[in-house]
């Protein structure tokens, strides 16, 4: 049986409050095993971007758990939770946010210079 | 350099346009407070420029004096008083004053007469042409060859000029370490001659120059030519107290103050906010790192760095153009009155570090403030 990779349990974010409060992700939980290929499909703004923050360590949920490699990742401190997020998570940003003034091979290799890397090291 | 400042690095020099008026603004800053201070300092140094020149150890004089221009004469038996305290080694008399020459092509021309004491000719200059024992010929004056040498229409050894209806004649050309403030040319002659050839006072004596035994008589010396009604004075403390005269008892300190300040003003204000804009610009770019796994330590370094790094090649760009345009104007300019010490440096250097740092302070709070999900949302 596959190893499980992530563990979220009842995952809730809302935003605002009141009667501007909305609630965003309401009740996930799931599991996704290593080596498993996971589409996350829906309507805009079902949730999709927020939930898939949640797991990758960048917007806290309002409650629930996201159990990666048997830890509670927002149990974690803030730098730790950084360290998290360069070590364990990929991300490709919705506007890609590429830096114009670095070159392509540069900004590939930003997730392998900010673990203090050699900077002549990491883009080779 | 790590990886993270690399980036910085990076991020702040390819953005040329921002990075040229980040430099321009902090240059600019650093060259207007370097050239204040600067100025201010030169004309220090010039206000006590005879001070200098003449070198004793201690200086007597009337304790209303408040700088080496404007003389109070001391009675002639003021000299055998000092003479006479323990410690001193010797003392000699100084005349300081200024007279009205009339140069050969029939032009009047002020000029600072300084008469040395006649037979140690103590404080003499250093001579560039002539002997020093022509100074006892009749009539004998040396001219210093300094940035006001040319009102004396650049006299050679044989000159003459008339002073007081008496003939005067140049029988030596000097140089000495600091020209005056107030942009007359100096003249040498001995004290008796000084006294024969300009009108004077009843008391004769501008100062009394007094050289110690050894240093540990000063404060002894000092005591007794109080308790004798006078004032002595070290070197230093002349020249500081020359200093302070200018400084808090004229307009000059408050305007070189008030100017300094304003280079400051003008140096935070474009650096800073252009280092707010770029910060600003870039936001999204430190958010995407932070959302990627910089820690907050990471991304204060790397705005630090930037703030450092086009800080001290500002200051170090408005030093040599500070420097530069001081080397060009002297050399247009022989009267100007600007050096650069040290200590104007250190305080550029102060407040540059002051600038990078509210600079640094104000895109920090935005950098740390800025929430991935924001980024990553897009």
């Amino acid at each position: 049986m596959a190893k499980t990779a992530i563990e979220a349990v009842g995952l809730n974010k809302w935003f605002g409050e009141g009667e501007a409060k909305t609630h965003a992700v309401k009740d996930v939980s799931f599991d996704a095993y290593l080596g498993e290929i996971l589409y996350v499909v829906g309507p805009s703004g079902s949730g999709k971007t927020t939930m898939l923050s949640m797991i990758s360590g960048i917007l806290r949920p309002n409650s629930g758990t996201v159990n990666i490699e048997g830890s509670d990742i927002w149990s974690l401190g803030t730098d730790a939770l950084a360290e998290f997020r360069l070590r364990k998570i990929g991300f490709v940003f919705q506007d890609f946010h590429l830096f114009p003034r670095l070159t392509t091979a540069e900004n590939v290799a930003i997730p392998l210079i900010l673990p203090k890397r050699n900077w002549d090291a990491a883009l080779k | 350099m790590s990886g993270i400042l690399h980036i910085a690095y990076k991020l702040l020099v390819n953005d040329r346009s921002k990075y040229a008026a980040l430099l321009v603004g902090i240059t600019f800053a650093v060259f207007l407070m370097i050239e204040m201070t600067s100025l201010f300092a030169g004309i220090l140094t010039r206000s006590s420029a005879t001070v200098i020149n003449i070198g004793a150890s201690i200086w007597v004089m009337d304790p209303a004096i408040q700088t080496v221009a404007n003389t109070i004469p001391l009675p002639d038996y003021a000299l055998d008083e000092v003479r006479s305290i323990p410690g001193v080694k010797y003392a000699v008399p100084l005349y300081s004053g200024s007279a009205l020459l009339k140069l050969p092509d029939g032009v009047y021309q002020a000029a600072n007469i300084i008469g040395l004491d006649d037979t140690s000719l103590f404080g003499r200059p250093a001579l560039d042409g002539g002997n020093i024992e022509d100074i006892y010929a009749e009539n004998a004056f040396i001219a210093v060859k300094d940035s006001e040498f040319y009102k004396l229409e650049n006299p050679k050894v044989g000159a003459e000029f008339e002073l007081n209806d008496h003939r005067g004649v140049i029988v030596g050309i000097a140089h000495v370490a600091s020209s005056g403030l107030f942009g007359v040319p100096t003249l040498y002659t001995t004290y008796n001659r000084a006294l024969q050839y300009l009108p004077n006072t009843r008391f004769t004596i501008s100062y009394l120059l007094v050289e110690p035994k050894s240093p540990a008589d000063v404060a002894s010396i000092k005591r007794q030519v109080a308790a004798a009604g006078y004032l002595a004075l070290t070197k230093d403390e002349f020249i500081q107290k020359i200093s302070n005269f200018y400084k808090y008892q004229t307009g000059i300190g408050t305007n070189m103050l008030i100017m300094t300040v304003i280079s400051f003003i003008i140096g935070l204000s474009i650096s800073g906010q252009t280092f707010y804009t770029f910060v600003i610009e870039n936001l999204e770019k430190f958010g995407a790192l932070k959302a990627i796994g910089a820690k907050g330590c990471e991304l204060i370094s790397m705005i630090l760095f930037q703030a450092a790094f086009v800080s001290l090649t500002g200051y170090g760009i408005g030093v040599g153009l500070c420097a530069f345009i001081i080397w060009l104007a002297r050399l247009y300019l022989p009267d100007y009155a600007a050096i650069i010490t040290f200590s104007n440096l250190i305080l550029a250097f102060i407040m540059v570090v002051v600038i990078a740092a509210i600079s640094s302070y104000v895109g920090v709070r935005k950098v740390l403030r800025i929430e991935p999900f924001d980024i990553f949302r897009g």
